[in-house]
């Protein structure tokens, strides 16, 4: 097995990248205008929210929590928004897990640019008690794999995950001007305020060989290592420039600029749209989970905090239900090794299991059978030629449960079979 | 119902495992089970970066683990020793030396088991890299609340439970007499389970239990690491049964 070079050779690539600019075609086949595939993935738990972004290759994850702080006395109204850039080791062969190199640092504050200090967000609407307690939202980002066009990635991952962002609701004592905050199964959270949405959009300035200075759009890791300078944009929708950002390494004409203004503000039109679209699906999704969470739960729990009182009672209905029920533990080979009784075997294991779902939805309605501990989980069953048959379809009435762990008699639970009864 | 999703006692929640996932790292793999979300990768054998890690005898193994949001707490660097004692064993030394081997783990979301989930990931994405291992790395985390163990327990069980036992066993590694099994801590064959000699390889346990119920604890960790052996056959059979129908061998 070949070693892997600690340094990537990305040069390799650059005339190729040359040659296809030329024919007004990028490496991958897209449009010098035209993005990678976007997809976010959103999550949220009670005090956090999260957004996994995919750009074409580049994957980077963003998470926004909150937490009750005191404010800076001179801004006795203003809460605080942290931004942070992590490139994990996981994202390119040269990161290192330690401090973050200048490239994170980079995007790091040009985040902080595009979406704080162009007020995309109210900080005064996170005061909570003024002078007291105002909310301090920290939005962490970590790049998981290295594809080309971090700075897009970062900063779109990161207002996604802002903008999933629910803030508890708080309950305020007047008189003991005590802070509590409820959790949003009690009561619903709100979403942050936003002024307006910023999003980026950047583009790769690469000189060809005749002179001429063409921008790209949404470069790769080939066309960023060709090329001389970045040219990054911040909009909203409203087609407002938030932020520029353009470092240096390449003089372009005044009109290459204006016009680069112009296809960002239609491609950060476009991101919105795609964001917004991901972000009702996800807030959809997440009500729907939540009501089915309540409806399931007894009305005084609160999340997810389990009901202790039952569980020393054990599991009498689903009992003799264990692994090779509801898992599927049989022995994998190729088709050609199948015998004959391996098939039976693996047709009365789906039986077996489709028996069981049935079994489960009977048991959700039917009243609870005695308590009788739970039984001991089940082995492997043994990796022989021909599998013991241990899910054989029951024709009759299900066994009786297995003795409690407590048990203490009946040592040899790791023999214990589903068909004894 | 036992347990508020439901569950059984003995019941693990349905893992799922993606290999990968990440192009730049040489294996990857995200691994979920239940809402703990695991993403791992593995970068190696590679030349190692300071000339002090080499050595002659086999890979430096050096694993991080961070959370989702990339902060690293005091709490990992356990897990981080755990998981590099791991791949230290499972890995074929011989066939790498004077290279550096490093893994990754993001915990993207913990809902309890963390540690399984980590070191199932890591497992993965060490073959997804095509390092030689003499078997798998796969790992259960069991709690016990009163008198009933609750198998891969989500995080409100882990925090009421007054213990919880984290076990990996080595999966699939065929009667060898080597390091491995120098390598390996506990009773070996300790799961007295015939054929195959599945090995206890990590263990870490917390809280206060008598000695019979660490022992059931102990015993019921051992099933449920198998199951997660189990699973994690059942992933690489698929994928390779994927590689072979793309990749159609070539004849003569």
């Amino acid at each position: 097995m070949s070693l892997r070079e600690t340094l990537d050779i990305p040069g390799v690539n650059d005339a190729f990248v040359l040659s296809c600019l030329s024919e007004g075609l990028r490496v991958d086949g897209r449009g010098l205008l035209a993005r990678r595939s976007l997809s976010v993935k959103f999550r949220r738990g009670a005090d956090a929210a999260g957004a996994e972004l995919h750009l074409g290759d580049t994957r980077v994850s963003a998470v926004v929590a909150g937490e009750l702080t005191q404010p800076f006395p001179d801004r006795p109204n203003e809460g605080f928004l942290t931004f942070a850039v992590e490139f994990s080791a996981l994202g390119a062969p040269g990161f290192e897990a330690g401090r973050p190199p200048p490239e994170a640092l980079e995007i790091c504050r040009y985040i902080e640019r595009s979406i704080r200090e162009s007020n995309a967000i109210d900080l005064e609407a996170l005061a909570v008690v003024q002078g007291e307690r105002v909310w301090s939202l920290r939005c962490d980002v970590v790049v998981l794999d290295h594809g080309g066009n971090l700075r897009d990635a970062c900063s779109v991952a990161a207002m996604a995950a802002l903008q999933h962002y629910r803030q508890p609701a708080v309950d305020v004592d007047d008189a003991s001007r005590r802070v509590t905050v409820k959790h949003p199964d009690q009561e619903e959270p709100s979403p942050l305020p936003l002024h307006h949405i910023p999003y980026s959009v950047t583009f790769a300035l690469i000189r060809a060989e005749d002179g001429e200075v063409a921008y790209v759009y949404d470069p790769e890791l080939a066309e960023e290592h060709v090329a001389q300078g970045t040219l990054t944009f911040s909009l909203n929708k409203h087609r407002e420039v938030c932020t520029l950002h353009f470092p240096g390494g390449l003089a372009v004409t005044k009109e290459t600029l204006l016009e680069a203004a112009d296809v960002a503000a239609t491609k950060a039109t476009e991101l919105h749209d795609a964001v917004q679209r991901g972000l009702e699906l996800a807030d959809e999704d997440f009500k729907a989970r939540q009501l089915e969470r309540l409806r399931k739960s007894a009305p005084d729990q609160i999340g997810a905090e389990a009901p202790l009182e039952g569980l020393a009672q054990g599991a009498e209905a689903l009992s003799h239900l264990g692994y090779d029920d509801l898992h599927v533990t049989g022995t994998l080979r190729k088709e050609a090794e199948k015998t004959p009784e391996e098939d039976a075997g693996m047709a009365a294991l789906l039986q077996s299991l489709e028996r069981a779902a049935d079994l489960t939805e009977a048991r959700a309605n039917a009243p609870p059978a005695p308590a009788n501990g739970s039984s001991k989980p089940k082995p492997k069953p043994k990796p022989k030629s021909i599998p013991e048959p241990k899910s054989k379809p029951k024709p009759k009435p299900k066994p009786k449960p297995k003795a409690r762990i407590e048990d203490d008699s009946e040592d040899e639970e790791e023999t214990m079979q589903l068909d004894s009864t | 119902m036992a347990r508020t999703d439901g569950r059984d006692g003995n019941q693990l929640r349905p893992p799922s495992a993606e290999l990968g996932v990440l192009r730049r790292c040489d294996g990857s793999c995200r691994f979920t089970q239940g809402g703990t979300e695991v993403v791992a990768g593995v970068y190696g054998p590679a030349v190692p970066r300071y000339s002090r890690d080499e050595d002659y005898t086999g890979p430096a193994v050096e694993v991080v683990v961070r959370s989702g949001t990339g902060a690293a707490l005091g709490s990992e660097r356990l897990l981080e020793a755990m998981l590099a004692g791991a791949t230290r064993a499972i890995v074929v030394r011989e066939l790498y030396p004077n290279t550096a081997l490093s893994g990754t783990v993001h915990v993207l979301h913990g809902d309890g088991a963390v540690t399984a989930a980590a070191l199932n990931a890591l497992t993965l994405a060490l073959v997804d890299a095509g390092v030689a291992l003499r078997g798998l790395a796969c790992g259960a985390v069991v709690a016990a609340q009163g008198s009933t163990l609750l198998l891969d327990p989500t995080e409100a069980e882990e925090d009421a439970a007054q213990g919880a036992c984290f076990l990996a066993l080595l999966e699939g590694a065929a009667d060898e007499k080597d390091g491995a099994a120098d390598d390996a801590v506990g009773a070996g064959g300790g799961a007295g389970d015939g054929a195959g000699a599945d090995r206890i390889l990590v263990m870490d346990s917390w809280g206060r239990c008598d000695k019979e119920l660490q022992l059931k604890m102990t015993r019921a960790a051992v099933s449920a690491a198998k199951a997660a052996a189990n699973f994690a056959r059942v992933v690489l059979d698929r994928r390779t049964a994927l590689q072979e129908r793309n990749t159609p061998m070539e004849t003569g």
